[in-house]
């Protein structure tokens, strides 16, 4: 399994309140910055342009005041986390037969006996209740014949 | 002052930045139009209401956490 390879340390472009920056989607699918774009929606604003083909332009920026470092931290982890969800599908596409035969064996597997509730439930069949001297009716007892 | 950002039909999924924008109407008066290959959005802010930046910004994550989902990325 290969991974994509960060050659060059991250290029980004700051001022007072973002960072922008552009992501190749040859190397991040358009997946993969969803699924870090959606771990950032409550920590920054963040829109996505187009500047041309195959390439995505991130923009985050700060939701109040904030500092060069917290910037570039946050472009930081922006890509830390673009790697955790290539890593994150990769995975999932490698396991997806295995994840689907699981799934499928657990909905078609007939459900487990409690034998001991069981037994117990044959026992109180099988025995013969003592004569009710009220004649009271009990309902596994409907079946049967009773006086009265 | 008006607040004008363009999206991508690529990367946004039309349909989300509908949503997005309709959820934000309350708040004051939001255009959403196609020029060319790209979707606009133009937030006209009320005089004290929110800044219209600040309903863009919203706007925006709103839509790309609908297209995310429409994605099935989550």
């Amino acid at each position: 399994m290969s991974l994509p390879a960060f050659d060059d340390e991250l290029t980004y472009l700051l001022d007072e309140r973002r960072v922008v920056f552009v992501v190749d989607e040859t190397l991040f699918p358009m997946d993969s910055i969803y699924g870090a774009a959606y771990r950032f929606v409550d920590r920054c604003w963040l829109h996505l342009r187009r500047p041309a083909d195959r390439r995505v332009e991130v923009r985050l920026k700060a939701k109040g005041p904030t500092t060069v470092t917290e910037l570039e931290a946050l472009a930081g982890e922006f890509a830390n986390e673009l790697l955790n969800q290539v890593v994150r599908q990769r995975v999932g596409e490698t396991n997806s037969k295995l994840r689907e035969y699981v799934i499928a064996r657990a909905f078609t597997t007939a459900p487990a006996r409690n034998s001991s509730i069981d037994a117990l439930l044959a026992e109180l069949d099988a025995e013969e209740l003592a004569e009710d001297e009220l004649q009271v009716a009990v309902p596994w007892a409907q079946d049967e014949p009773h006086d009265g | 002052m008006a607040d004008v950002r363009d999206y991508h039909p690529s990367i946004y999924d039309k349909d989300a930045l509908r949503r997005a924008v309709a959820s934000h109407s309350h708040l004051c008066a939001i255009d959403l139009r196609e020029e060319g290959e790209q979707l606009l959005v133009s937030v006209h802010a009320d005089d004290g209401g929110p800044d219209a930046a600040h309903i863009a910004d919203s706007i925006g994550n709103h839509a790309l956490l609908l297209t995310a989902r429409a994605a099935r990325t989550l």
